[in-house]
């Protein structure tokens, strides 16, 4: 009987972005591909982030590295590095001509592709007495987060967001963590802000870093110059 | 699709297949190697071919 082979990949060394901590990844495999085949045919969000998530899993270690706690932007950026080694560095993007409407192939260098780096607040004033506590939510929560997988709307999507990124509410006496007040509980507070405070978390979750690029092409079609600007995974989807 | 914009699940199924059935190779060596790898074997074999057919046409 043969002895497994220990070293049959290549390992790279990469900063993780949300804390820069150097960890290892490594190609995934043909046969995990196929994994992420599978669920990307059955155009099942859930079951996409699953596998991007188990890919990650394989891939990547390092010291205290806890892949749950991984922010979206860390797997986005983890998961097209490890595409990179694994099928190449350009992606072939079908995208539509803003005028004509045609699809147009443009390739995309994953090398380009930058994370706009951030120090985030850890906490946002509400009032002159009210605080709340608010961290960038993990892509294992957002992706258990049924509501926001299904919203239909941006505000909706908004307000099951909220609840992952709001972990306590201050006050001056005291620290209300989140998972001790009930899901009503929680909205109606939410329910209860201003327009301004409102704007305020808003203003956080959109300030959260995001994988972006910008491409520009001209339509084969009309010969109309689009210029795009690609946000997150799904845009490279 | 998620960067794996050359490949589907039924090109997946199909090219095994080959490999397998006309080239002699088993699904646990497919099954490890990395994509790259994976299309750099077949794009080989597919130049095996062509020029296996030029000198059979050569031939006749």
């Amino acid at each position: 009987m043969a002895l497994p082979k220990l070293t049959e990949v290549p390992w790279y060394n990469i900063q993780v972005p949300s804390n820069q901590k150097e960890v290892k990844f490594r190609p995934f495999l043909v046969k995990e591909e196929k994994i992420l085949l599978m669920a990307l045919e059955s155009e099942d969000p859930g079951q996409i982030s699953n596998s991007v998530l188990n890919i990650i899993e394989s891939c990547v270690k390092g010291d205290d590295l806890n892949h749950l706690l991984l922010t979206s932007t860390d797997i986005e950026y983890l998961f097209l590095k490890i595409r990179s080694k694994s099928v190449g560095e350009v992606i072939k993007l079908n995208l539509k001509c803003q005028k004509c409407e045609s699809e147009n192939e443009v390739s995309v260098n994953i090398d380009d592709i930058k994370i706009e780096s951030k120090t985030l607040p850890k906490e946002i004033q509400l009032t002159d007495s009210i605080r709340i506590e608010v961290r960038q939510p993990s892509f294992h929560q957002l992706s258990q987060n049924k509501e926001m997988m299904n919203a239909n709307t941006q505000t909706e999507q908004i307000f099951s967001l909220i609840k992952e990124v709001v972990t306590a509410v201050l006050t001056e006496e005291e620290r209300i963590s989140t998972r001790d007040v009930t899901k009503e509980e929680f909205q109606e507070f939410i329910d209860s802000m201003t327009q301004d405070q409102f704007a305020k978390i808003r203003e956080y979750i959109e300030s959260i870093p995001k994988m972006k690029h910008n491409v520009s092409f001209s339509c084969t079609n009309c010969a109309s110059s689009n210029e795009l600007a690609l946000e997150g995974l799904q845009s490279f989807l | 699709m998620i960067s794996l914009s050359h490949a589907t699940l039924a090109i997946h199924y199909k090219t095994n297949f080959d490999l397998m059935q006309h080239h002699k190779y088993s699904l646990n060596e497919i099954d490890n190697l990395i994509p790259w790898e994976k299309e750099i074997y077949i794009s080989m074999l597919i130049d095996l071919l062509e020029e296996q057919k030029r000198e059979n046409e050569r031939r006749i």
